[in-house]
Order: structure tokens, then sequence, then C-alpha cells
């Protein structure tokens, strides 16, 4: 039964590859990217332990904000709303740091690159996931950043400033990343 | 199974114990070996899916991230386990995600027929499939297939265990069998040996020793009392085929068994005595057909087989016999036939004898009574004949003698006369004589045949005859009633005239009495005639019955002496016989016997 299934799945896979696959543009292979690290936001959450006092409730949901230009445009669609952890996924665009008031999950756009550090002060020690994908994002006080080797999306993470924001990362996770700390 | 049968005692006793032994230590090892083997596989099953269970929820993060290295990193701790043999993990589509395989292994991509969740156990091998969850949602599926060796080594182990217990167990066995060889078995084999020796030698005298009192003790007492019955019926038996063999070999009675057929199966030397052989061997081994080389004549073989059928057995069955010699005999047989149980006739047994001399001296006896009743014929005859014939010359003299005496009465002188008066006188004595003799041979000769007779009318008739007598002598005849009798009644009316006429006749009283009876004994009639006459002589009684014997002067009574012999040739003719009982003085009873009427 499994089997069948399995097979008829492949021959689909096949099929969807042979109507799709020659015409990947180079803006679909973006939106690919940014398909990917949407659906590592979402993970990330399962391998991260907030503390409880940063939820109000039991059915508070959870907040991902996104500061600055948003790239990853319909991508984010995939996962909003989504239940993960017993809660609801809330995602948001802000567009100043005042507005992050409330975020469990910050994705910081490079369009904020001349501001990270501003941004990271601010956040002091709040129990907040910082997310980015800029160079040196880790050794200057973020939390985990995307980065990609032989064309293969991987993440670093600064655990020691996860610890500093009380945010408990499952060793599994920090198993897959490439660990950073923080360059004073 | 029939072979177990024929085991002794021992032996069974032994494969018994053992085959139980056995039978339950296999019996609850199995019970055991197969509970902790249905344990030890879920074991088996839960450990193997703990670890699954390990695995996959480290792979979670490798699953979320897409990082199979991370994955077959995690998948590689497998090692610790020998008997995995592969591992899997699957995305949640599906497709292989990341594998383990254990070093030397085959067929690297050995990969399961189908993803079934849960456990599987084949022959040689199990594998479990389980899913993978993060936070509640299935991220893959983690495949584990391990070999049996655990198994197998546990099987083996229990294999080792239980030949290990199985010899214990003998060995144990062995040392219980040789308890219970001592206390048991070995009393029994004894008995068994005593009992084939005694059978095999018939020496009743041995004696088997009891060890205990359980019931092999028992058994022994029983045997030794069984023995010592034996032993003394044995000896009785003994003693008594001693005696009967000695009856057997010594009596002058001559023993046989033989075969319907005619064979001799045993014979006794008496037998082989009368037959003319050296010994009853000689005899059994030379007789091959009785009513050809014994029998003078077969028919009477033949008639001698067929009452012995008809009745069972023949008693002084006579028949003539060839000797070895040739020469006949007689032989009287008695034998009867000898049936098996099953009713058949097994044999015919009986004794023999040699008759040969009584058969001619019974011939000699037979030849010489015919020659004295033919020549007492001849006598009678003769005397009748004579004594008629004397009647006539006797009568021409008794005339003449008369005549001259008529004639020349004047002519002759005293002495004359008186000569003649004595011719005349035994002339007429002689004729007496001469009809008595006649009467007498007449009872014999001119007898009439015997035939129902009432004695009571042929008694009055003799009385009236002597009515003449009994009123001179004013004698008192009575009589009792008289029975009907077989008898000549003319010899019988003559027998009472004869012995009631000698009542009155030799009496001397005033008047005399005369009384008849008759009682009934045992086949015949008694009469009796008894008087009060003078009496007789007891030294006398046989003598009045013959003839011409007196036994008084004629002058006191006379009479020529014939009536008593007359009245004793009646009664014999009839078949009886006549005596007297008396004294001088004391009156005389006379008996007769008569046959009853048929």
């Amino acid at each position: 039964m499994v089997r069948r299934w399995f097979r008829a799945s492949s021959i689909v896979f096949t099929l969807a590859m042979l109507i799709w696959g020659p015409n990947v543009s180079a803006e679909s292979m973006q939106s690919k990217e940014y398909l990917i690290k949407a659906a590592f936001l979402y993970n990330f959450i399962k391998f991260v332990d907030w503390p409880s006092e940063s939820f109000k409730n039991d059915a508070a949901p959870i907040n991902l904000y996104v500061l600055g230009d948003d790239p990853f445009g319909e991508a984010l669609d995939t996962i909003r709303g989504k239940r993960v952890k017993g809660r609801r996924l809330v995602i948001k665009q802000v567009r100043r740091v005042e507005q992050i008031e409330g975020a469990h999950l910050l994705f910081i756009s490079t369009s904020e690159k001349g501001r990270v550090k501003q941004i990271l002060k601010s956040l002091a020690d709040a129990p907040v996931l910082t997310i980015s994908e800029m160079e040196g994002f880790g050794q200057n006080g973020g939390i985990i950043n995307f980065i990609t080797v032989d064309n293969k999306i991987q993440f670093e993470i600064n655990s020691e400033k996860a610890e500093q924001h009380r945010l408990r990362i499952s060793s599994q996770l920090l198993k897959l990343a490439r660990i950073v700390r923080s360059e004073s | 199974m029939s072979h177990f049968r024929d085991l002794s005692i021992r032996r069974k006793f032994f494969t018994v114990m053992v085959m139980m032994r056995i039978a339950v230590i296999l019996f609850i090892a199995g019970v055991l070996i197969f509970a902790d083997l249905i344990l030890f596989k879920r074991t088996m099953v839960s450990e193997l899916r703990t670890l699954a269970n390990v695995i996959g929820t480290n792979s979670t993060a490798a699953l979320s991230f897409n990082d199979p290295k991370s994955a077959e990193e995690t998948l590689s701790a497998m090692k610790a386990d020998s008997n995995v043999v592969v591992a899997h993990i699957y995305t949640k589509d599906l497709t292989r995600f990341a594998s383990y395989f254990r070093k030397g292994q085959k067929d690297p991509f050995l990969s399961p027929d189908q993803i079934n969740e849960g456990s599987t156990f084949r022959h040689d091998r199990f594998d479990i499939c389980d899913p993978i969850f993060l936070d509640g949602r299935r991220v893959g599926m983690i495949y584990i297939q391990s070999d049996l060796g655990k198994l197998q080594s546990r099987l083996k182990w229990y294999g080792m265990m239980l030949i290990a217990l199985i010899g214990i167990s003998t060995l144990l066995t062995f040392g219980f069998f040789l308890v219970l060889q001592k206390s048991v078995l070995n009393p029994i084999s004894h008995l068994t040996q005593t009992m084939k020796a005694v059978s095999e030698e018939k020496d009743y005298g041995i004696q088997v020793e009891k060890e205990g009192n359980d019931e092999v003790g028992t058994l022994v007492d029983g045997f030794n009392e069984m023995l010592g019955q034996i032993r003394q019926r044995d000896e009785a038996l003994k003693e008594a085929e001693k005696k009967y063999r000695s009856i057997f070999e010594n009596t002058i009675a001559g023993i046989f068994q033989t075969s319907l057929e005619g064979r001799f199966i045993s014979a006794n030397p008496a037998l082989a005595r009368i037959y003319g052989y050296d010994s009853p061997e000689a005899l059994i081994d030379s007789i091959k057909d009785i009513s050809r080389q014994i029998c003078v004549d077969p028919n009477r073989r033949e008639e001698y087989l067929r009452v012995l059928q008809e009745e069972g057995k023949v008693t002084n069955f006579e028949f003539q016999s060839y000797r070895k010699d040739g020469s006949m005999i007689w032989v009287s047989t008695n034998a009867r036939m000898v049936r098996g149980k099953d009713g058949e006739v097994s044999y015919i047994e009986g004794s023999a004898q040699d008759i040969t001399d009584r058969k001619r001296a019974e011939k000699d006896v037979k030849e010489k009574e015919e020659e004295l009743v033919r020549s007492n014929e001849e006598l009678e005859r003769y005397a009748y004949l004579a004594s008629h014939d004397l009647q006539e010359p006797l009568r021409m003299v008794t005339s003449y003698m008369q005549l001259l005496e008529r004639r020349y009465k004047d002519k002759l002188d005293q002495d004359a006369k008186e000569f003649i008066e004595f011719a005349v006188d035994g002339a007429m004595r002689m004729h007496r004589l001469i009809n008595d003799l006649l009467t007498y041979s007449r009872v014999g000769t001119r007898g009439k045949a015997l035939a129902p007779t009432d004695t009571e009318g042929v008694f009055e008739q003799s009385l009236s005859n002597l009515q003449v007598t009994i009123k001179e002598r004013r004698a008192q005849v009575t009589h009792e009633p008289l029975p009907k009798v077989m008898a000549d009644d003319v010899q019988l009316g003559q027998l009472f005239q004869n012995l009631v006429g000698n009542a009155i006749k030799f009496n001397q009283q005033e008047a005399p009495r005369v009384h008849v009876s008759a009682i009934q004994r045992s086949g015949e009639w008694v009469f009796s005639v008894k008087d009060n006459g003078i009496g007789i002589d007891p030294e006398f009684k046989e003598r009045i019955f013959v003839i011409f014997q007196r036994l008084h002067v004629k002058d006191d009574y006379p009479g020529t002496g014939i009536g008593l012999a007359v009245c004793k040739k009646i009664v014999e003719r009839h078949g009886g016989r006549i005596w007297v009982e008396s004294e001088i003085g004391k009156g005389a009873t006379f008996y007769f016997t008569l046959p009853k009427e048929e």
C-alpha cells in the first residue's frame, strides 16, 4: 500500500520536474531559497525553547517579525498562521525597532545591515531569537545566521548569545549548525 | 512397543524412569523456554524500538533541516548493536534520507520489502518501522532490521542447559535406579531366576530368600508356600503314581489305551503277556490294526466300537483273539470312551482278561450237564418203559397164582396155600412198586406245560380226593388264602395230596390237624404244610426225599416210600425247592417254593 503510494508519488514528482524543471528562472531560484528559509524559520521554533514568561498565556501566539525589507515575498505565506508547539505562528513586517515589542523571532533583513548593532543592542537580553542572513551577524551578537555552503543553505548559531537571551537551543539543532562566538 | 514388552523388568523400569524424567524436563523446559522466548522477543523488539525512537528523535533536526550527513552520523550509533543489519531514515514522503549498514553487509542497499509500521518477525530476522514525530507531526520514518543472533545464542545456551540437565537427571535416575534395583528389582529377578530353575529342573525343594516385608516379600512368601504345596503334591503324585504304576505293571489284568483307529497307545506287561508278546513296547509296535491282527472276527470289533459309541462303555465284552503265535484265546474286556474337553473321542481305555480257561471249563460243564440231562431222560424213559413192560409178566404171575389158588384150593395143603399167599402178596407189592415208579417217572416225562394256576381250586380238589381218609381219621385241614402261581395243575394237586396225606398218615393224634399257608418272598411263593404228627428226626430230613427210602417198618405206616420223592421231583420241575423243619414228636412243617405268576 505504502509502496504503491511511494511509487505513485515518485511518478508525480518526475512529471512535475518535466513540466517545471527546464524553466527554473533566477527569480524562481531565489524564491526557492526563501521557501527553504521560511521552512527553516518555522522549524527553528521546534528546536528552541522560550522562557515561559515570554508568553501571556498558553494560547498566546508565537510572533515572527520581519524587520526591514521583506525578502521572502510570498514564501512566508507557506508558514503563516501554521500551528507550532501548540501555538499559532503570527508573522508581521515592521519597519522600526520600536515596533518589535512582543516578538519571539526577529528576522533582520539585509536592508537594516547598517543598524544591526544598534538594533541588537536595543533588544538587550530580551528572549528574542534573532535571525539574519548577513556575514558576521553571529559574531556581531545575532543568534542565527543563514549561510550558503556549496550551494546549500546552512546556518550559524551563536549559542552563548542565545543563552544570554534565555533561549534554549536543542543540541540537535546545534549539531547541524556552525557555532560562532561574539567578537567584541 | 512389543519389543518393550519383552524387556526385563529391570530395563523397563530404567527406561520408564529415564523417559519420564526426560519428558518432565522437556515439558517444563519447553514451557519455560517458550515463555522466555516470547518475553525475550518482546524485550528485543522493545529495546530496538527504544533505540529507533532515540535515533528518530535525534534525527528530527537533521530531517527538519535536510541534513542527511548528520542523520547518518546519528544512525552510526547503531554500531553498538551488532545485531542491527541495516537502518534507514526516510523523509515524511518516504524517500530514503539516511542509511546505516553493518560492516561486511553484502547488500548495502537492503531495504524493506514494504514499509509497514510496527515490528515484523521473519525466520532469520526481524525489523521494525516506526514513524518519527516532531512537535506532534510526522517528519519521517525509521526502519531497522536486526538479525536473530541474540535469540539464536540464547537458544543455543538453552540447548546446552537442557543437555546438561538431561545428563545430570539421567545420572540421578541411575542413582535412584540402583536403590530401586537393590530393594525391588533384584529380589524380583532373583525370584524369576528361581522360578525358571524350578520349572526347568523340577526341583521343588528350592526356597527363595526373603529380603523385605514389601509386596516383593509377600510375593516371595507366596512363591515359597506355593513351592511347598507343589512339593507336597509332587511327592503325593509320585507316591500315587508309583502305587498305580506298580498295580499297572503287576496286575494280572491287561490294561490298555487304544485309538479309535485300532492302535495301542499304551499297554501293561499283563496285556503283552495275554497276547504273547515279550513286552508292552513289542505289542504296541507290532499291532497296527487291532481288528485285523487281534480279532478273530473283525465284526466283533465293529460291534465293540458301536456299543462304546452308543453307551460310552462296554462291560465284560467277550471276543476271540489271536495271540502272537497265532493261537486263539478268549478275552473279556471292560472299556470306556475317554473324551477330550471338546467332547471329541480321544481314546479308549480299559482292561482285558484272558478267559480261555474259564470258557473251556464252562464248555466242559455245559457238556457234562447236557450229558447228565440226556442220561436222566434216558433213565426215566427206561424206568417208564421197564415198569410198563414189567406190569405184563407180573400180571401173568398174579393171575396164574390166583387161578392156582382158586382151582386147586382143595388139593393143596396148608403150607402150599400159605406159599401161594406169600407169592400173591409179593406180586401185589411189586405191582404197587412198579405203579409208584411209573408215577415217579411220569413227573418228568408226562408233565404239562406250566400255566397260571389258581392254587385255591387245586387245593380243594386234593382235599376232596382225600375226603375218605380225612373222615376216617377225623382230621382237621385248614388253610389260608392261597395265591395264583405258574404251575402244572395236575402235579400241583398231586403235591398237595401227597403232603396233606402224609401229614394225616404219620399222625397218632386223636384228631390230626393240618394247616396250609403261603407267603410271598423275593419273587416266589413259599408254601408251608404244618401238622401235629410224629415229626421227623432232623438227621433224616434229606433222606426222606430219596425214592424208596422209608423210615418206618411197613406194618406201622404202609407205603412204598415214593411220596416225598415225587413231591421233590414236582417242585424241582417247577423251579422250586422243598425242605422240612421238624423234631421228633413235635410235628413237622414242609416248605416248598413256586415261582410267582408272570
